[in-house]
């Protein structure tokens, strides 16, 4: 699947053609085995998000870029109908000039009708990481309706930046105990064909019982200018009904580059706010004295 | 005479559920439920646990990933580890508020308040503008049980942070526990307000509507939790509480049987099931309930649950004539919690009454009363079951040894019988004069007095207690039985009689045929006094043959006119 992303940025690249090497083992009766073993060579990488949010050390601008070359590595996958199914910090590497590289392609899968997954599911489990797994997900729909694992990605990239700005995996405040049982109550013995169509009904629900924390309010958090919008982006990304979930990478980047621009002129941008909000207070004075 | 041991042995008493109370709402959701996780769940759990903590090996040194594996080892209910990892995430990151917020959350759960209050303390020196310092602080408050501390505290969270809402839904509680619920109400509108669609708030304010004893506007509540969160068994139990509350079976039971059938395994939804059945009179539906949820019930569940479903099973099958079944689950009742609380005693007293054991019913209330010393029910049932065995001294002074305590105007009449059958009239009077001091007007004190004057042949006395009852005054069986005696002893054999049956239709009206089969057997008994006393005492014989050929082979009556039967034979 690498093949398909040569020369593209923000999805990390294979730097050898794929080739073989034979290893022998001798056996204590004297008798020689042989086994040939496939491998390529990737390209190396200095480091990776998780690593990075585990020790922090990155300030609020840094984790935007990074975040923002993780979508643009997405977006590229998506754009070929490949889904990646595992998006979590681990699997975005850091190159040298700090370019965020999209990694780990095992899991992912092309939505084309006829390609076969390398791997559709794991002995009937999601095949990517649990704790950064959509809920529809959880709930067995990968096989189902594959389509929907582009859905799962927007949730992913979600919890990632949740992650990015508190240190927290999202997904341990939000599936806890009381979560797996509702939705492991709502969808046990679902025959196969309907399981859509009950998480359907049931999603609303599900979201309504378990409120998603508030980014600003958790962990190390973000800076006051941004906090309101990160925390709107991020409850877009990770809404659990995946009908209502942002899904557009246009409007992602839209986000992610105002963030960027309020970041960079942090105390214009306060001063600006001050003054709407001077000029609001006055207007409404006015109205006051005219009524 | 009203004869108690016919009163007392009516009815058997069912152990009811507990209605929706403030114990039912047990913490935010957010905040984790502390619920049993099924199978899937908990390897669920573990598959998230055990990633987690790979990644706080790895980065050992990253008191983020320390706090990350602690949040999961607590979703996973491991406090002591989950403990652990917060103290080493602290250890890296001496001022990180997240693991101290944490570590005083499961010091407060293990009851560690001390530590617990100084986490909390700390933090909101640090973090003096957020409401979860505040908000622990007060759960400390009131797990040690000042709650105004608490409804301080909570306030003053409230005020720094308006969008709390832990610090709105814990307020609410705390007024629910001070028995200030208008002012819950009031709070949880509020947290309602900050978030519209949570069914655990709705839920909640269904609960403080309920203990408000505002039903329309709990079941609405419910409904609203309902609709919100369809499979939410709790919110269906509290509702189920107050329709049953409000007499609507058909819609608890349509509510339940749906519930029932996504959760086989709870016994409480069965329970209400049951009860519904039960104000239906359906004795057999609620039988085979409670059946299926004590028979299913699992062994982690407290035995005063086994003890009450027992105990209302042996309810049912008693009101299904089945004594030998109700006697078995009436027993295990008892053996399973002998502190379940007095009424499956009582039941089983009652029951061995009718079933004319009263050496049994005797000893089961000699256990009750080891247990409950001041059960009053089963100081009388005690006493019954040992006047019924002719043990009259003993039954008389079991009295006595209660009254001494305390007055009470049952077992006084109860002790006036026990006299009168003893035949020691003067002190059945003492007795019955002494206990209508306080309660003057009483039908049964009057009507016990008057009998006791009659059977000591104070005529004159005996009616002049009678008059206190005015004639339109609807009589009961008891009452009129007496008034028949009455003009037996006058003379008025016609009118005697006429009482006396008036006391058996009563009686047959209320549905107790015994009661009118004893009246009858008096009615023979005082007749063929009269006869004899008139000199026919072929009569008086007829009259004595009659009694005992009645379907009442024991106490006072079938001895008096065994006695009088010797007594006309030899002459």
């Amino acid at each position: 699947m690498l093949g398909e992303f040569v020369g593209q940025p923000n999805v990390i690249q294979r730097v050898s053609s794929l080739a073989d090497f034979t290893e022998g083992f001798d056996t204590p009766l004297n008798v020689r085995y042989t086994l040939t073993f496939s491998y390529f060579a990737m390209e190396l990488a200095k480091s990776d998000l998780a690593a990075a949010v585990a020790f922090g050390g990155l300030d609020a601008e840094a984790k935007l870029v990074f975040f923002r070359d993780a979508c643009k590595g997405l977006q590229r996958l998506h754009v070929r109908q490949i889904v990646h199914r595992d998006p979590k910090p681990r699997n975005l590497l850091v190159m040298a000039d700090r370019q965020v590289k999209i990694a780990d392609l095992g899991t992912s899968r092309s939505l084309d009708r006829d390609a076969v997954p390398l791997l559709p599911d794991y002995a009937g489990f999601w095949p990517g990481d649990l704790r950064y797994a959509a809920p529809e997900m959880l709930a067995g729909l990968f096989s189902e309706a594959p389509e929907l694992a582009i859905y799962a990605d927007f949730f992913g990239l979600g919890a990632i930046l949740f992650e990015l700005f508190t240190g927290q995996v999202l997904t341990l405040s939000v599936f806890d105990g009381s979560f797996a049982m509702d939705l492991t109550s709502a969808m046990a013995h679902v025959p196969p064909g309907k399981r859509r169509q009950i998480y359907d009904d049931f999603v609303t629900q599900l979201a309504d019982g378990h409120p998603l924390p508030n980014l600003s309010a958790t962990g190390d958090g973000a800076p006051r200018c941004i906090q309101l919008r990160l925390d709107g982006l991020y409850s877009e990304l990770c809404r659990l009904d995946y009908r209502k979930r942002l899904r557009r990478f246009e409007s992602l980047f839209r986000q992610i580059e105002i963030c960027l621009i309020v970041l960079r002129n942090e105390e214009k941008y306060l001063r600006w706010l001050k003054e709407k909000r001077r000029r609001r207070a006055t207007l409404i004075g006015a109205g006051r004295v005219a009524r | 005479m009203i004869d108690l041991a016919q009163e007392l042995k009516k009815k058997p008493s069912f152990v009811p559920i507990d209605p929706p109370d403030v114990d039912d709402i047990q913490a935010l959701p957010v905040a984790g439920p502390g619920v049993e996780p099924t199978e899937v769940v908990g390897r669920f759990l573990r598959q998230i646990t055990e990633k987690t903590r790979r990644d706080a090996t790895y980065y050992s040194k990253s008191y983020r990933a320390q706090i990350n594996l602690g949040v999961a080892l607590l979703n996973k209910g491991d406090l002591s580890a989950a403990q652990e990892a917060f103290e080493l995430a602290l250890k890296l990151e001496p001022a990180n508020q997240t693991a101290v917020l944490q570590l005083g959350r499961i010091y407060l759960r293990q009851g560690n308040l001390v530590k617990a209050k100084d986490a909390f303390a700390s933090l909101r020196k640090v973090m003096p503008h957020s409401a979860e310092p505040f908000v622990g602080l007060a759960e400390v408050s009131a797990a040690s049980g000042d709650l105004e501390e608490a409804q301080h505290l909570l306030q003053g969270a409230v005020d720094q942070d308006g969008h709390s809402l832990a610090a709105r839904f814990q307020l609410a509680t705390i007024f629910m526990r001070m028995g200030r619920t208008n002012e819950a109400v009031r709070a949880l509108k509020a947290a309602v307000r900050i978030q519209p669609r949570a069914p655990f708030l709705h839920y909640a304010l269904g609960v403080s509507y309920a203990i408000r004893k505002d039903p329309a506007r709990a079941k609405r509540a419910f409904e609203v939790s309902l609709r919100l969160a369809p499979g939410m068994a709790q919110a269906v139990k509290a509702l189920s509480k107050v329709l049953l509350e409000g007499a609507s079976f058909q819609a608890v039971r349509e509510l339940l049987a749906e519930q029932v059938a996504k959760d086989p395994h709870d016994f409480e939804l069965r329970e209400l099931l049951a009860w519904a059945y039960v104000r239906e009179q359906n004795y057999l539906a609620a039988r085979r309930q409670l059946y299926t949820a004590l028979s299913e019930l699992p062994a982690s569940v407290a035995t005063i649950n086994r003890a009450r479903i027992a105990n209302n099973l042996g309810v049912c099958y008693e009101f299904l004539k089945d004594l030998k079944h109700a006697e078995h689950f009436f027993l295990l009742s008892i053996d399973t919690f002998a502190e379940g609380g007095p009424i499956a005693y009582q039941n089983l007293e009652r029951l061995y009454l009718q079933m004319d054991k009263a050496q049994a019913a005797q000893a089961i209330a000699e256990r009750c009363l080891a247990q409950y010393p001041e059960d009053r029910t089963s100081v009388m049932l005690g006493a019954v079951a040992l006047g019924e065995q002719e043990r009259y001294g003993e039954a008389i002074a079991q009295c006595q040894s209660f009254l001494e305590k305390a007055d009470d105007a049952q077992i006084s009449a109860v002790l006036s019988n026990l006299l009168t059958d003893a035949e020691r009239f003067d002190e059945a009077i003492q007795v019955l004069r002494k206990a209508m001091r306080s309660k003057p007007l009483d039908r049964a004190l009057i009507n016990n007095l008057a009998y006791v004057y009659l059977m000591s042949d104070a005529i004159a006395e005996a009616r002049d207690v009678l008059r206190q009852v005015p004639e339109n005054e609807p009589a009961g069986a008891y009452l009129a039985a007496t008034r028949g005696l009455l003009r037996l002893r006058e003379g008025d054999l016609a009118g005697g009689v006429e009482g006396y049956e008036r006391s058996q239709q009563i009686a047959l009206q209320q549905g107790n045929q015994r009661l009118a089969v004893r009246s009858k057997q008096k009615m023979h008994l005082e007749l063929a006094k009269a006869w004899l006393l008139r000199g026919n005492v072929d009569v008086a014989l007829q009259e004595v043959r009659k009694g005992l050929a009645l379907p009442l082979k024991r106490g006072a009556y079938v001895r008096d006119l065994k006695r009088l039967a010797a007594r006309l034979s030899k002459s």
